[in-house]
């Protein structure tokens, strides 16, 4: 059962999967095209995401290099009619988002979202097999929730950081003559099993935003869980994909305040 | 001092060699072995990271037959090697030739074992 919201702040979700490199080319990508461009009718290529794990040792390892060399694989966008959805294939990738493109856009609910993203992967899969490109075999997964909040104070929104953040002093004074300008910053959290080993880890962070279509300043939240499943099966990596939502759920929940749930309508809890 | 910080010395070094490795084709060795994929290499590196010290040694930057990635330290009495298979698939061996001690274990995401063989190795360098 977890913290559930009637107006929750969030304008984009990311569902994904990180596996061992397949034989996935461009040529691969238009086949896989023409399986999916009834629902994803709009294609662009991006440039590619680099493989991530999260690890656990002495020294916090920031994930942000990237090693180049030889051909770098192309990821690509199949994007819905109404730009609200889309998948990223790469050739270790597979990711489903959802994102508000209008402000009247409202979120799905993961449970929907997830059982798409889980056609989609089983699709994604079987086009693998078909082709004989390789087996997906996940090593990681991820899930991300990006949140614009709102505060009720007029001007900067920045200035109103202790009414959204339980962990930000509500009464910070004033500076004479140094006017509240903004703040990034972020916080990491372990995820656990049942012995107490990490196996993935939340990243929360925060930093300046405007919304897309009033340009009114907001607090970007952004939540992303990583972790490595069980398994390298599909069904290892779903099981991980709950619990990395789960904790997002619950972190959300903890690291903001009562007024805020109050604003986003939390009920008692749900599924 | 920040003594955990990773130096620009090794990882230069390192990294180098292992973007080396990676233009092995299939059959590199004349023997069948296997190419070195890039999320071997992209853990193999994130595994240092994560446990190098400013003073510890550079290791040397082996590839092997199955298409993984060894470091080895073969200095003041001390062996490590540490081979990567895959991401989150790894082992160690570490042998203290001095005391007579020596550890072999695996490694899949928590590095905290491993950690213990690069103190000592830095802690003697």
């Amino acid at each position: 059962m977890l913290p559930d919201f009637d107006q929750p702040p969030v304008t984009e979700v990311i569902i994904g999967i990180q596996n061992a490199t397949t034989q996935f080319s461009n040529v691969h990508a238009g086949m896989f095209y023409e399986r999916m461009k009834k629902r994803f009718p709009k294609v662009s290529e991006q440039d590619p995401l680099a493989a991530i794990f999260e690890t656990f040792g002495p020294n916090p390892v920031q994930s942000g290099f990237h090693l180049q060399f030889g051909r770098t694989p192309t990821r690509y966008w199949f994007v819905t009619e109404d730009d609200c959805e889309l998948i990223q294939i790469q050739n270790d990738r597979f990711l489903h988002n959802w994102r508000q493109t209008q402000a009247s856009d409202k979120y799905p609910r993961f449970k929907k979202l997830f059982s798409e993203f889980v056609l989609e992967l089983d699709a994604w899969q079987k086009f693998l097999q078909d082709q004989n490109i390789g087996d997906l075999s996940i090593n990681q997964v991820e899930v991300t929730y990006i949140n614009h909040i709102y505060t009720e104070g007029e001007g900067n929104p920045y200035a109103y950081l202790g009414d959204v953040f339980r962990f930000w002093a509500k009464d910070m004074p004033p500076q004479e003559g140094f006017p509240f300008d903004n703040a990034t910053g972020s916080v990491r959290f372990l995820l656990q099993d049942e012995e107490g080993a990490p196996y993935g880890r939340l990243h929360a962070e925060f930093l300046p935003a405007f919304h897309n279509e009033t340009q009114r300043a907001a607090i970007q939240f952004q939540l992303t869980a990583r972790a490595k499943p069980k398994q390298d099966t599909v069904d290892a990596a779903r099981a991980t994909i709950e619990k990395c939502h789960e904790a997002i759920v619950k972190s959300f929940a903890g690291l903001t305040t009562a007024k805020m749930h109050e604003l986003w309508g939390l009920k008692n809890v749900s599924d | 001092m920040r003594e955990h910080a990773p130096t620009e010395q090794w990882s230069t070094t390192v990294l180098r060699e292992v973007c080396g490795l990676l233009d092995l084709k299939s059959n590199w060795d004349t023997y069948g072995a296997a190419p070195i994929k890039r999320e071997t290499a992209m853990f193999a590196i994130q595994m240092l990271q994560s446990v190098m010290r400013e003073r510890t040694p550079t290791p040397s930057v082996v590839p092997s037959s199955i298409g993984g990635i060894q470091f080895e330290w073969h200095t003041n009495a001390l062996d490590l090697e540490v081979h990567v298979a895959g991401p989150y698939d790894a082992d160690f061996w570490f042998e203290d030739r001095d005391r007579g001690e020596s550890i072999e274990d695996t490694i899949s995401n928590d590095f905290r074992r491993l950690d213990e063989a690069v103190i000592a190795l830095t802690v003697r360098a």
